[in-house]
């Protein structure tokens, strides 16, 4: 009919946001560099420590030296030691606790988010039961409850985290739902495991990591509040909550007992906040 | 005056001739305008524009039409460089002129109408309102005056009703009157300039007639020189006096509409005419390759059935008929054109065969089995039989999935083994011209046009029965979408397909159909062939739709469109009464001119006006009236 031709298909470059895109980058990769020394160091700490975390090392208090770096604890442990394996409890449960969230809440946000309708409905009704509760008290009353061990601990604050997946990931799915290549899919017949897995859950994943990286952040601070208030990770095991806990008192003699564990758990949530931060910065410029 | 005007040819530099620059408004020569490092976007562009005339700016989306019309405003991004000979806005020159002066220019002199009236008007603010803003800023009138000024203003541009309009909020207006009152706002100012970019491509056809004829009354009756910038041959052959076309940002050629679109000088032009279908100047014979138009001898094989299919939807506690029992055949082997206004049930039949949705009541049959309520494994044996291509070519790929894999998922479904998949794919793409390696690819690396060939590809993949087109081509340029039609045409003649071709653009569906559904609110109102649809049209609502749609011959000019307003009852007319009012059993009644006491009570059905025509309509508009009162009566 016309002889008009297109233009042969290109690979386009990519528009805009091109210095976000570098932002996010360095932030991601700054939150990764924290958060791998700190892993990295914690579960090797048996290889190279010259003490276990529960062996007397010391004199009690004995401040900073080149045999103790991070000095005593009331008891005379190698302080450094117990940090490190506070960190593999502390980082180990925030972990869990994003993996678990996002899978069951990945699972119900889309359920409800592709189904709609008597399914959407009930899941939501639940998810809005769990988030009427204040979560730290909701997770405070079942710790005390239940017993309070790691297992209990990860299961309690995964309940906490569900909602926040489950609503992202339904919003984002009840769009998508109405997508044309989601309506095509149907159209041709895929069935709609088919089509979560293969249409929705590519287009969810940008929100899947920025929420994964927020709750690995709140986790570490929801575990070390409860195990501040000694309803967490209990002695003699370590946590940064109950290590602050313990050292509380000698605060003004030995600054550094409670400023240690502090600082770890200011700097694992800085590093998950850098990498959710620049996942979500980048969000745009990854698709 | 429009014979002045010289036309240049190929870009070259114009020397113009509208020699009386005092008297023109917009007077740009040798313009370009660059954004940030990329090659230039407009090159060298002249135009001018003279009180009381009218000049069409036509061109391909990414052409360069709408950025002159915002470097005319001064509202370019920081980003973009304009250098120009010449760019004055009624005498003032836009590159030097300071701040302030541009602002007072914009609104007083020279004013804009958008594409979206919905995002040009503030939500929150009643539409009496808005327009008295820019009266009091631009006239400094105030209270009564401003008032009546408002009035004025609203009955100019043809609002019904200006007073309780006024009180209104956009969102209670409908588009077409929404484009009404931007335009209102635009003229509040009292310009000498407007510029209205694509002001009625959101629009129904015959809302559509209506801002056309709105515009040449503006030219006429205020003086107002218009810049109309549209993709529409149709548009601007009836509504401009001067036509530039624009091409990669440099005007190929320009001239007196007359001159450009009946003895255009450029290939492009002449190409771009050529693409743009014209409902008049098509017929299924001229047009060699499209269309069968030869029907079947023999009885119709159908296909595909609805049977008084009927979809309601619950909103705000009321029951709205979206689909309003529908019967239609579809037979094997042939195109079936559904056309209608947005609203009219199109797309929700389209959704009903495809069992995206299911019926309220009523019956789906595929080669005389029943669809409609079918699961599991037999479900999914009729959904490989029926498939879909969309509307948006960038929304019905996955935009993480590279396209092979799309084309391959209705093969997967079937349970194709991924080799011989793979090898479907490299043959599809041949088939509908793309790269045998395009597969690899994801879907933003296409254009719009590619993106729709692949949509198809996939669509035909599983090799169905009956593909159902929902506006395939809507959201492509011309060019591209003779393309995407010839392609479909050809497809469908090589694997033996039946189309379903649903479209707002009637000159599209006359191009490809065998038969045609017109359809209003809900209903269809006319099925017969293309031939008899279009040349002798039996429902009042037909007839309009035709009447609207804008010729892309200069020559027929329609000053006399029919409007989306209900017309003003004649005295001789049967009076309603307002349970009828509310609820007319033919739904075109209100707009109907041939609406009588029986078309407020009595629901028309579709009846065989001849054999290849039926129509919904008691009083069809060929003298076929007393006829079918006798086969009504033999059947009571």
């Amino acid at each position: 009919m016309t002889d008009i031709v297109e233009s042969p298909a290109t690979p386009t470059a990519r528009r805009g946001g091109r210095l976000s895109a570098i932002r996010s980058r360095k932030e991601v990769t700054a939150g990764v560099v924290i958060l791998a020394v700190m892993i990295l160091l914690s579960l090797t700490v048996p290889l190279w420590a010259d003490y276990t975390p529960s062996q007397v090392a010391g004199p009690p208090f004995d401040p900073p030296s080149s045999a103790h770096w991070f000095g005593t604890d009331d008891l005379g442990r190698d302080y450094l030691v117990r940090l490190l394996t506070a960190g593999r409890t502390s980082l180990g449960i925030s972990v869990a606790v994003a993996v678990l969230a996002m899978v069951v809440g990945a699972v119900i946000g889309i359920a409800a988010g592709l189904r709609g309708g008597w399914l959407d409905s009930i899941l939501m009704a639940g998810i809005d039961l769990v988030l009427s509760f204040p979560s730290l008290l909701l997770a405070l009353s079942a710790v005390t409850v239940l017993n309070p061990t790691k297992t209990i601990l990860i299961l309690v604050l995964t309940l906490i985290s569900v909602p926040q997946f489950a609503r992202v990931v339904r919003t984002s799915c009840m769009e998508l739902r109405s997508r044309e290549f989601v309506l095509s899919a149907r159209v041709s017949g895929v069935s709609s495991v088919a089509i979560a897995t293969k249409h929705l859950v590519p287009n969810v994943l940008p929100l899947l990591t920025v929420q994964f990286a927020n709750t690995a952040a709140i986790a570490i601070l929801v575990e070390s509040s409860l195990s501040y208030l000694g309803l967490g990770v209990q002695p003699p095991e370590p946590s940064w909550g109950n290590m602050i806990f313990a050292s509380q008192n000698y605060m003004t003699e030995c600054p550094w007992l409670p400023l240690a564990p502090a600082a770890a758990l200011l700097l694992a949530s800085v590093g998950w906040g850098l990498i959710g931060e620049g996942f979500n910065a980048g969000k745009r410029s990854l698709i | 005056m429009t014979d002045n005007s010289s036309r240049t040819a190929e870009g070259q530099p114009l020397g113009t001739a509208a020699t009386d620059t005092t008297d023109t408004l917009l007077d740009v020569r040798g313009l370009t305008i660059t954004y940030g490092d990329a090659a230039p976007s407009v090159t060298g562009v002249s135009l001018t524009v003279s009180p009381g005339e009218i000049l069409g700016l036509i061109g391909e989306s990414g052409s360069g039409k709408s950025t002159i019309a915002m470097a005319a405003l001064g509202l370019l991004p920081r980003n973009a460089t304009t250098t120009a000979e010449r760019f004055d806005v009624c005498g003032v020159n836009v590159l030097s002129a300071p701040l302030q002066h541009l602002t007072k220019l914009r609104g007083r002199k020279i004013a804009m109408v958008f594409q979206d009236a919905m995002g040009a008007l503030d939500p929150c603010m009643r539409v009496g309102a808005q327009v008295g803003e820019v009266v009091k800023r631009h006239q400094q009138l105030s209270g009564q005056r401003c008032r009546e000024e408002v009035l004025n203003l609203m009955r100019q541009v043809g609002l019904p009703e200006p007073e309780r309009r006024a009180r209104q909020y956009p969102h209670q207006l409908s588009g077409g009157l929404r484009q009404r009152a931007a335009i209102a706002m635009a003229l509040a100012g009292k310009p000498d300039v407007l510029l209205a970019d694509e002001p009625t491509t959101a629009l129904d056809v015959t809302v559509q007639a209506g801002i056309l004829q709105l515009f040449r009354s503006i030219r006429d009756d205020l003086g107002v020189g218009i810049v109309l910038i549209s993709h529409d041959m149709g548009v601007i052959a009836q509504t401009a006096d001067r036509v530039a076309v624009m091409l990669n940002g440099e005007i190929v050629e320009q001239g007196s509409v007359n001159e450009v679109l009946l003895s255009p000088q450029t290939e492009y032009t002449r190409k771009l005419l050529h693409a743009a279908p014209d409902l008049e100047a098509v017929s299924i014979e001229d047009a060699p390759g499209i269309g069968t138009g030869a029907e079947p001898a023999e009885p119709a094989d159908v296909v595909l059935e609805a049977a008084h299919a009927t979809r309601r939807f619950r909103s705000k506690g009321q029951h709205v008929t979206a689909v309003d029992d529908v019967s239609l055949e579809v037979h094997r082997g042939e195109v079936l054109g559904i056309v209608g206004e947005s609203g009219s049930g199109k797309s929700t039949l389209a959704k009903l065969l495809v069992r995206l949705d299911r019926p309220s009541a009523g019956h789906l049959r595929m080669e005389g089995v029943g669809y409609e309520k079918l699961k599991g494994s037999l479900g999914r044996k009729i959904r490989g039989k029926i498939q879909m291509v969309f509307q948006h070519p960038g929304g019905s790929l996955n935009p993480r999935m590279k396209v092979g894999r799309s084309i391959r998922e209705p093969l997967a479904v079937e349970g194709v083994d991924r080799r011989a998949a793979e090898a479907r794919v490299r043959e599809l793409l041949q088939e509908v011209g793309l790269p045998e390696d395009s597969g690899e690819r994801l879907p933003h690396e296409f254009s719009g046009g590619q993106k729709q060939r692949i949509a198809i590809a996939r669509a035909v993949s599983s090799s169905p029965e009956v593909v159902i087109l929902d506006e395939p081509t809507s959201a492509l340029d011309v060019s591209v979408q003779a393309q995407v039609l010839d392609l479909l045409d050809r497809v469908r003649r090589q694997r033996d397909l039946t189309y379903v071709f649903i479209s707002h653009n009637l000159s599209v569906v006359r191009l490809i159909s065998d038969r045609v559904a017109v359809m209003y609110s809900g209903r269809v109102v006319e099925v017969g062939t293309s031939q008899d649809v279009f040349a002798n049209a039996q429902h009042w609502y037909t007839k309009a739709l035709i009447a609207a749609v804008p010729s892309t011959d200069p020559r027929r000019r329609d000053d006399d469109p029919v409007t989306e307003q209900p017309r003003e009852p004649e005295p001789s007319d049967y009076e309603p009464s307002a349970e009828e009012r509310a609820e007319p059993a033919c739904a075109f009644a209100p707009r109907c001119p041939m609406a009588k006491q029986r078309c407020w009570s009595e629901v028309p059905q579709l009846i065989e006006l001849r054999p290849t025509q039926l129509a919904a309509c008691h009083f069809p508009t060929s003298g076929a009236e007393p006829v079918v009162l006798e086969r009504e009566k033999e059947l009571a």
